[in-house]
This record gives C-alpha cells, structure tokens and sequence, in this order.
C-alpha cells in the first residue's frame, strides 16, 4: 500500500530563515504521527507545507502518490486540491457561523445536502444539541470537535492537527485522543499532529518524529523512543527530568558518567570515552540503595502524584539534580541506585541543562 | 461559484447602469465653462432658439480657471465664461485661447472693452470694486481709491487668492497707488490701517451686515445685489472707476461647425432677447452695465446705476502678467498671528 | 509561465494602484518645483495649527473610545452617533453653520465671537473635526488588547496613577495613529483657516497652494512643488509613528480571542464620558446643523435649488465608495503587516497622499488623464477613480487595525477546507469582514457626497456634483439655496447611515469597529 503522506528532503524558509531542512517523513494511512519539539522548532510550518500555506523550497511532497509540491520542478497544488483536511492551533472556526454552517460549508453541492451531512457527522461527534451555536457560545473542546469534524467531512486523505489539545482540560484531551485514533483506524487516513505535549506522543501516536531546529532527529515507534531516545530532547519527552554532567568512562560494563568518585551506569547515545557529558534521568531510574551503597542524596521537596511520592533529590557530592518516584516516602537522607536502562548520556556540545 | 458568478453579473450589470445614466451626453454641441449666474438659463434659451445644444458647466472662477490650464491644449471645452479681462489676457499670454471676434453694434464702452487682438469678447461690464458702506456712514464714506487710506474705518475686501474677480480689485488698489511696484506702500498702509480679509462676497458682506467692518469692497454686482436685499446700506462707486468685464473666450484651435456655433452663440447672448435673459433670470452677475447699443437696462427700480460718466479700463495684459507675483506679495503683507 | 502568471496575478493590485494614484500623483509632483520657496510664516503656522488640533482631538475621542470599549457605559451609543454626525458633516458647513450663528449683531462682538474668529476658533473646528478620527482608531486598539490587560491591572493591586501609566504606554501607538491622521488632515485643511482666519491674517501653507493655482494661468509646478513639501512633512509625521508603533506593538487578536468583559464605569467616568459626548455633539453637529437650518429659513434669490446634482452625488458616491473598498481590501488582503517594509511603505503611502490637497489631486488627474497616453478625462469614471484615490489613504489607515484582528487561520482554513472560491468570498471572506467594510463603505461614500475640490476639476459636462452646486450657490451669495441643499444631503447621508447601522448592528455581532464576532 502506498504511504499516504511522503515528505522527502524537505526544506523551507521564511523571511530569510531556514524553518525546516531536509526532512523526510512517511505515514501510513490510518497512521497517526505525532512530530514532537519545541516551539519554533518548524513543527507548524512542517503542517503548513503539507498543507500548502507555506512553498517548499525544496524537496517534495507526495499525498498517495500524487505530486503535490517537487520545489525543482516548481510544482506546488493549491491548498483545497491537496485533499488534506487541517485542525489549526486556534480551531480557526468562522465566528460568523453556526456549528453546522462550520461544518456544511466545506462539502460541495446544494447546501441543504450539505447541512444534512454536517448534521450527520457533529451527532457523532456528540454536539447534535449544540449545532445551531456559533463558536463563541461552545466550550473549548466543543470547539475541537466541531474543527475536527470540518476536517473530515470532505472525506480528507490527511488529516493535519496543529497542537490540537493544548487549551482543553486533561478529561476532554483524554477522551479526544481516543476518538481521534479510532477515527483515524476506521476511515484510513493519515493523521499528522504536531504537538509539544508528551502525552500526545504517549497516549495517542503510532509513530513518533522528534524535530529540533528544522531537523528530523529521531523517528519510529514510541517505544523505539522510549527505549533509545536519540537526543537529550527525545528523552526529555521520554519522561527523562533529572541531570548529572560528568566524563564518560567506558568498560566492559558499559557506559558511565564519572562525577567525581561517583559513577552513574547509563546508556551512551553518541559519546566517547574521556569526553564531557550530560545524563539526563527518568524518575523511574531512581531507588533507594540497600545497605549503605549507592550515591549520597537528600530530598528537597517531594509532591504525592497518582499514588507515588515524587521526590527532588539533591546529591551531596555532586551537581545535579534528580526526580525519582517512590511508593512510600524515603528518609530526607539516603543512598540511591540508578538504573542503566533510564539513564541516557549525550555529548555537551549544544545540550541544555 | 454559480452564486458568485451571478452576484458578478448583477453587480457589473449595476455599474454598467449607473455609469451610462452618469455619462455625459455625445451630443455634438457646445460644452460651456461657466462662472456667470445666468449662463444656464441664456444656455437653455441658446438651445430653444437654435437647436444646437450646449452643456453648462457652472463652477467658482478660480475652478474654472484652473480647469482650463489644467486641461491645456486639450481642452474639453468650446466657450469659458467669467469675469475679468486680466484672467482672460493670462490665458492668452499661456496660448490656452485662440481668436474670437465678434462684429456686434458696440456702445463706446464696449468699443473700449473689446481687445485689439480679440482674445476674448467682453459681455457685459461690472466694476472691479465699489465701497459698500452702511447708509449712517454714507456722507462721510471715501469716493475714492486714495481716500481709503486716510479713512477712519474698518475695511474689508475678498481674498485674491481664492475669490478670483478681487484680483482685479487688488490691481485697483495698486493703480490708486501709483501702480506696479509704486502701489505697494498704499496698499501696505491699507493693511497695517487693520484691513480685513475674507474668503468671498458672502463672507465680506455677511461681516459689513453685522458690523465687523465698516466698508466693503466688492464686486459691483455682488454690492449692488447686496444694497437691494438690505436697505440700510448703500453703494459708493469710487474714483476712478475701474472696468471688470464679463468675458467669453474660446480654446486655441477652434473651428468648423463647432466655431460656427460658438459665434452665433455670442451673438445670441449678446443680442436684446439674449441679455434680457441674462438681465432679468440672473442673480448678482445680473446687475451689469451692457455693452452694446441695442441693449439697456430695464427700466423702473433698477439697482444698478447709469454706468460711470468715467470708466477706467485697465491694461488687461499688463496686470495679468503680474498677477503671480502680485499674488505672493500680497500673500507676504500676511504675518503670524 | 505559470510562475510568471501567478506573479502577475498577485501583483495586479500594485498595477492598480500604479494606475489610479501612483501615475497620476507622483508624475504630478515630479513635475513640481520641489525647491518653491514658501513662506517661513506660512509652514510655522501650519504646523502649529495642526499639532494644536491633534492635541486637542485626542482627548476626547479616546475617553469616548475608552468607555466605550472597556466600560459598561450607557452612553456607548451616543458616542457613536457623536462621531458619525461630526465625521458626516463637511469643513465647509460646519464652517458656514457657525458663521451664520457668530456672525450676527447680538454675537459679533462677544468674547466667543472673538474667539471664533481667531486661531482658537481655527483649532476648536479643526479639533472637532479630528475627534471621529481619534475615537475610530482607539477603538480598533482597545478592542484589541484583550481582558488579560484589566485582569492583571486588578490582580497586582496596581494604584490608579500607575495602572494609567501602563494604560498610556499600552495606548501610545493607538494615539500616534489617530494623532497622525488629525495632524495631517488639518495640516491640508484651507477652507477653515481662510475663512475664519480674516482677522488675524492667518498665513498657512495651502494658502500659498490655492494662490499659486488662483494665478492665470495656475501655476501648476509651483502648487506642485508646494504640495510635496506639505507630504515631507506628512512623511516625518508617519516616520514618528512608525518608531512609535514599533516600540509598542499593538496586540493581534486570534480565533479564540477572549475579549475584554467591561468594567462599571465610575460615577466621575460615566457623568465626564456625557458631558464629553454632549459638547462634541453640540459643537460639532449640532450648533452648526442649527446654523444651517437658520440659513435654509431665509428666503431664496432667484433660480431654484438644483436638486438634480444630489442624485448624481449619490450615485458617483456608490461607485466611488465601491472602487475604494476593493482598493483598500486588495492591499490590506496583502498584509503587509507580515513585512515591515511593506508595512513601512503602506503607513508612508497613506500618510503622505492625505497630505495632498484635493484641488492638487484633481489637477494631477486632468493632467494624468488628459495629457498622458490614456485619456479618460471627461467621464465618470475618471470622476470615481479620483474620489477613490482620494479617500483610499485615509481608510486604509482606519480598517488596517480592525481587518488585521480577522486572524489569518480564518482564511487558511478556507483556502483549505472551501473549495468553491464563490463560497470562500460570499460566505467567509466578505462576511468575516462585513463590520470594517460596512463601515468603511459609508464613510467612503459620505465623503465623496460631500466632496468638492476635486469634484470642481473633474465632473464630467452635465453633472455637477452635489459639493459644487453648494459652493456656486454660496459664491453667488445665495447661502439660503446652498444650506437647504446641504442640509437636504446630510438628511439622505444620515438616514442611509442610520438605517445601514440598524441593519448591521442587528447581523452583526459587537461593533462595526472590528470583524464579525471578533
């Protein structure tokens, strides 16, 4: 089966900056990527280039093996012959509309026709008694769906989601997610999300690319994330909070950051022997050392979160700061054992701390 | 697209609409600038008589003439109609008229009116300024140019700038002074003696009705109309004089049919059923003394005067020459407040 | 090909504006003799009265503004009405108005009389003239920052004095526009200071224009060359600002902008908000609307009101109202907001055309239009281009802000999801805009009514204008003729204003002051 979105060797500038570089990126239909970075990192533009607000400078665009942007060929299709349908960041719903005229003006033909598929398709979405509401009377996640269902209701071979859940509550996100992955599966097409939130790329994508200053810098599975994030950013998404800086010492146990005389175990992602560099730590690392092992710690504060004791611990001999997560509170003073597995060690150049 | 297609017919059929109801008509007769009162109705009358239609276009003197120089060697126009011989020696000297010459059974005024070259033809005669003064300060008002500047009132007279037949007054003034440049310090002395300035007639004789000034030097016919409306004031006519006439000119080139109609329109306004129009369905610019011997003025409650035993009748091509740099110079007596 | 096609496309607005205002203007004032030597006096005098006037203005329209926007006000209608009657009434009735109430025996020798008819008079008049401009420009910008602003104001404890200067701050670039905009039109502005400034020989410098075109013939180069020098100065005022603006940026209002919620006005606030709204009312409208009505009792000379000359004035307003609307959208379409170049040329563009006095635009028309390769001098249509071209750099400056807080996602998401181009401009595009071009539409159109200088250059054979027919009736000093027809125009302009409000503010949600909903 063809991908139904394929972006390759993609670059954009806008106003003589560079926004995205070379990137490339497929999704399945039925698929749901989630680009995850920063903001300004070119994940909106990424959006808007598939969508054909924004001319790819180069490299190309295909939408189930149609053409729709090759900037060496200088061929870029208008926005509505793309078959894309797009949620913006801002839902961007007409105010001047009602929820069904939202909906009804995007499908072609006789307007009654029309009203009578908007109608449909916001029953589903569970808004049958709000559709005569214009956007300003609806709640932010009756917003959402109206803007999603506009999305969809031309029938839109890729779906394109700008930061779609970022001003809706936890439950309302939670239960959009959800909605939008069996959407996705039942009507097989291609969902491309751009967020900032963990939680997206956790609860709700298929595949995962992690985009920092314009680049594709990781891209597969959550797990594959999960397991090998390939930058302190993947792995600050992966859950990773805490950080030690140090040298790598590398032996027949693997890799460690040597801090002094302490050693914390890890996983090297693109480091070498003797050089500086930064771990970046997931609470789940953390545990408490049994018998005077492990490393001097003291925790700072602590918070209860969903049946666990977050604690911030400080180490006595060393500068850093750690997140652990524990099932009862631990003495303010003790020894603590990291696990290699949620440890991740990068090089200092350019790494933030 | 079919409602934005149709919306587009509707709108362009609407504008095609208003535009076509908006055009001039293509008629092939004469297209009248006009800065006289009565033009419209002698225009009309023209038409009746004659069939050769004529489209009227009534503006403000300086409009007028600004349009005229504006248009240049392309004029829109067959026949301009205004007041002042020194404008209309300007247009001359621009090469913006051409040479009309009228044969018609001119008075002695009106011989002395006419142009040796014939740039334009005189239609009727005003005076560039008399002293419209209340009726309890008549006895003792100036009767001359030079006895403004020793006269104990307030005096108040049109903007040469924006009024255009004040020019002709300001030239007056001048020549009561001992003309170009020697002129200079009389009017001076007019203006630090605390003359006042105003826009238009209206302006200036609206300020003489409510006392602001105690005299006001206007156009003949506008200070003529002004004394029958308001029966405390009267008309002084001055010493000397001075000539301003009504005149027709015509566009550089004119000839054909369309010169054929533009003289036998002159000889018709001209002629007694012509001025009696012009005389009786005018306003202001109705009171003027004519300028041929067929023609008086009516009989019986009349404003206007016998016309002056002694009637000045200024270098027209002189003064027109100076008028830019008389202009400024005026424009300079004017200081911050 | 398709490329160049596509650029062409785009850039037929800039052929557009090229042709009706680039062309005709700038050839006009090329020719000028930039270096014409005016008077120290005059330029003194002119920016004095002009700087005098804006000053004056800004008070009163952003308190009106102000409560109307931020404040439960009960007087938010009246503010309105205020300013559309002062707008809709032009210089020279407002001027005829009070004169014919100043200038009489009981009134004449009054202080007030005094007053009037020297530069406090001149300001007064230019200032009143001004408030509509202020108020129309704070609103756009108070709309658009947004309750937060309030919220935090409240939550900080912040004390009057210093939440006002925050306020002031906040507000700079909102009083710079509308203080701009008042400096210019009065900087340009003949009428009153010639006829009010009798007394006192006020020299100002469209004096000097007016006299070089009064001349026989005009001198064209010397009105031109002056002419240039008063949009220099229009330039220096859009420059400052333009560095105002940039150093307190206005708010963007997105999709989901959550919109200030009015606070109950203060007794003082509310009681100042009236007498404010009253006087401005009073002076600027109704005394001299007054004035008018005494002069229309007054018998009539002569020949008979030529009623014939509004029905062309209305019309030509519709066309002309129409063509500057699609101008005006078609630049601001382009959002040159988006590049500070272009955003620089359009506030420099529209500034200094509004510095031109309309008799130098009407010449530069005739010129253009009659000398040059296309000749359309002569018919209505050049008649509308020049009305358009006229008003274009005003309202360009007025709908900038409330048409930039129609979000851009609004349109992309057109572009992307409305296929059928009739039903992105009829249902959403037009729509979404419908409050800024209402309004704009009837401001256009009630200037042009009124419009005279260029209407005395370029109306066709056979139509004359409404403007002219009223000055040829006051030149002929028949001023009771020329009020009744006046007073007969504002009646028709009112009643299409009011009955055009009504509509709209029943359709449209808010204000007509931004788009739809926003």
């Amino acid at each position: 089966m063809s991908a139904g979105l394929e972006i390759s060797g993609l670059g954009v500038a806008l106003r003589g900056r560079i926004v995205l570089r070379g990137v490339d990126l497929a999704v399945e239909p039925g698929e749901v990527m989630v680009v995850a970075g920063r903001s300004g990192a070119g994940k909106s533009t990424l959006l808007r280039a598939v969508a054909g607000l924004v001319r790819a400078d180069s490299g190309c665009i295909r939408i189930h093996d149609t053409v729709v942007a090759d900037a060496a060929r200088g061929i870029h299709c208008l926005p509505r012959r793309r078959g894309v349908g797009m949620v913006f960041q801002d839902y961007a719903l007409w105010p001047h509309l009602s929820a069904r005229d939202n909906v009804a003006l995007v499908v072609p033909g006789p307007l009654a026709e029309s009203r009578r598929r908007a109608r449909e398709l916001l029953a589903q979405f569970g808004l049958r008694n709000l559709m005569d509401r214009r956007p300003g009377a609806l709640s932010g996640g009756q917003q959402q769906r109206v803007a999603v269902a506009r999305a969809l209701i031309g029938g839109p071979r890729i779906l394109l989601m700008d930061e779609p859940f970022s001003s809706l509550d936890e439950e309302a996100a939670g239960h959009l997610r959800v909605e939008l992955k069996l959407l996705a599966r039942e009507r097989g097409t291609a969902v491309l999300i751009a967020s900032h939130d963990p939680r997206d790329v956790w609860r709700l994508a298929d595949r995962v690319a992690v985009l920092e200053d314009g680049r594709i810098t990781q891209a597969g599975t959550p797990e594959e994330l999960y397991r090998l994030p390939a930058t302190p950013l993947a792995a600050r998404l992966s859950g990773a909070e805490g950080w030690l800086s140090g040298r790598v010492r590398i032996n027949g146990a693997g890799t460690e950051l040597c801090i002094g005389a302490v050693m914390i175990p890890g996983t090297g992602v693109g480091v070498g022997g003797g050089r500086r560099a930064t771990a970046l730590i997931r609470p789940q690392a953390v545990s408490i050392a049994p018998n005077g092992s492990g490393i001097e710690a003291e925790w700072v504060t602590h918070t209860f979160e969903n049946g666990w004791y977050r604690c911030y611990w400080r180490l006595r001999s060393v500068d850093g700061m750690l997140f652990g997560l524990h099932a009862d509170l631990p003495d303010r003073d003790s020894r603590l054992l990291l696990r290699r597995e949620h440890v991740f060690i990068y090089r200092n150049d350019g790494e933030e701390s | 697209m079919r409602r934005l297609i149709l919306s587009g017919v509707l709108l362009a059929a609407l504008v095609g609409a208003a535009f076509w109801y908006l055009a001039p008509d293509s008629n092939s007769g004469l297209i009248l600038y006009s800065a006289e009162d009565y033009s419209t109705a002698a225009a009309h009358a023209f038409a009746a008589r004659s069939g050769v239609p004529v489209t009227v276009v009534s503006l403000s003197t300086g409009a007028l003439l600004a349009r005229i120089a504006a248009e240049g060697n392309r004029p829109h126009w067959n026949l301009a109609w205004f007041d002042g011989a020194e404008s209309a020696a300007g247009l001359a000297a621009a090469h913006l008229t051409g040479v009309v010459h009228a044969d018609l059974d001119w008075n002695r005024l009106g011989r002395r009116l006419v142009p040796a070259d014939g740039h334009w033809v005189p239609t009727g005669m005003t005076l560039a300024g008399v002293f419209v003064v209340p009726e309890a300060r008549y006895s003792g008002a100036p009767r001359t140019w030079r006895a403004l500047a020793s006269w104990h009132g307030r005096i108040g007279m049109n903007n040469p700038a924006i009024s255009g037949p004040a020019f002709p007054i300001l030239a007056a003034l001048l020549e009561a002074g001992g003309g170009w440049p020697a002129g200079k310090s009389f009017v001076r002395t007019l203006v630090h003696n605390g003359m006042r300035i105003y826009a238009k007639n209206s302006n200036t004789l609206a300020a003489l009705d409510v006392g602001n000034i105690d005299l006001a030097l206007v156009q003949s016919s506008a200070g003529f109309a002004f004394a029958r409306a308001h029966p405390g004031f009267r008309v002084l006519v001055p010493d000397p004089a001075v000539a301003l006439p009504s005149v027709i000119v015509v566009p550089h080139g004119l000839s054909g049919r369309r010169r054929t109609a533009v003289l036998r329109f002159v000889r018709y306004v001209m002629s007694p059923g012509g001025q009696a129009i012009r005389m009786g369905q005018g306003e202001a610019d109705s009171l003027y003394w004519p300028l041929t011997r067929s023609v008086s003025r009516p009989r019986g409650d009349d404003p206007l005067p016998p016309v002056p035993a002694a009637v000045t009748v200024a270098d027209a091509r002189n003064w027109g020459r100076r008028q830019a740099v008389m202009g400024r110079w005026f424009s300079a007596l004017w200081g911050a407040p | 090909m398709h490329a160049t096609l596509g650029a062409l496309g785009r850039a037929w607005w800039l052929a557009l504006i090229g042709l009706t205002v680039v062309y005709p203007l700038g050839g006009f004032l090329l020719r000028g003799r930039i270096t014409e030597s005016v008077d120290p006096t005059a330029v003194r005098n002119s920016l004095m009265i002009a700087t005098a006037a804006a000053v004056v203005a800004l008070p009163g329209g952003f308190l009106l503004a102000w409560l109307s926007e931020r404040r439960r006000w009960g007087g938010r209608g009246l503010a309105e009405i205020t300013c559309w009657m002062v707008f809709l009434l032009p210089s020279y009735l407002l001027t005829l108005g009070w004169l014919t109430l100043v200038d009489r025996p009981q009134t004449v020798h009054t202080d007030a009389a005094r007053f009037f008819f020297g530069l406090g008079g001149i300001v007064a008049l230019l200032a009143l003239k001004g408030v509509p401009f202020a108020y129309f420009a704070a609103r756009a910008t108070l709309r658009a920052m947004g309750a937060e602003w309030d919220e935090v104001v409240s939550v900080f404890g912040l004390s009057r004095v210093r939440a006002a200067g925050i306020a002031a701050r906040a507000l700079l670039p909102a009083a710079a526009a509308s203080a701009v905009v008042v400096f210019v039109e009065s900087l340009q502005e003949f009428g009153i200071p010639a006829t009010l400034g009798a007394r006192i020989h006020l020299h100002v410098m469209p004096y000097d224009i007016y006299a070089r075109l009064a001349t026989t013939p005009a001198d064209f180069s010397g009105a031109a060359g002056l002419s240039m020098q008063l949009a220099v100065i229009a330039v220096a005022a859009a420059l400052v600002h333009l560095w105002l603006h940039l150093r307190y940026t206005t708010a963007l209002v997105g999709a989901r902008h959550r919109g200030a919620t009015p606070g109950v006005p203060a007794r003082w606030e509310s009681a100042v908000g009236w007498l404010c709204a009253a006087v401005i009312l009073g002076l600027g409208f109704v005394i001299p609307l007054a004035g008018l009505c005494l002069q229309a009792l007054g018998p009539i000379a002569g020949k008979a009101v030529p009623w014939a000359s509004m029905a062309d004035s209305l019309l030509y307003a519709l066309l002309g109202s129409g063509l500057t609307l699609a101008i005006v959208l078609a630049i601001l379409q382009r959002r040159p907001r988006s590049s500070p170049l272009a955003a620089m040329g359009v506030e420099v563009f529209s500034l200094a055309s509004m510095a031109v006095p309309g008799v130098v635009l009407g010449a530069a028309y005739v010129f253009a239009f009659n000398r040059g390769p296309i000749v359309l001098y002569g018919t209505p249509l050049l008649l509308v281009v020049a009305y358009a071209s006229a008003i274009v750099p005003l309202l360009i400056r007025l709908l900038k802000a409330p048409l930039e807080q129609i979000h851009g996602s609004l349109g992309e998401a057109a572009a992307i999801h409305v296929p059928d181009p009739g039903r992105r401009l009829l249902d959403i595009t037009l729509p979404l805009r419908a409050g800024p071009l209402l309004w704009g539409a009837f401001m256009a159109f009630a200037t042009i009514v009124f419009e005279l200088p260029i209407s005395e250059l370029l109306a066709p054979p056979g139509r004359t204008p409404l403007a002219v027919s009223i000055v040829n009736l006051m030149q002929g000093m028949n001023d009771t003729a020329a009020a009744r027809l006046g007073l007969a125009g504002l009646l028709v302009v009112g009643g299409l204003g009011a009955g055009l409000m009504s509509v709209a503010s029943r359709r449209f949600a808010g204000s007509l002051h931004t788009g739809v909903g926003a």
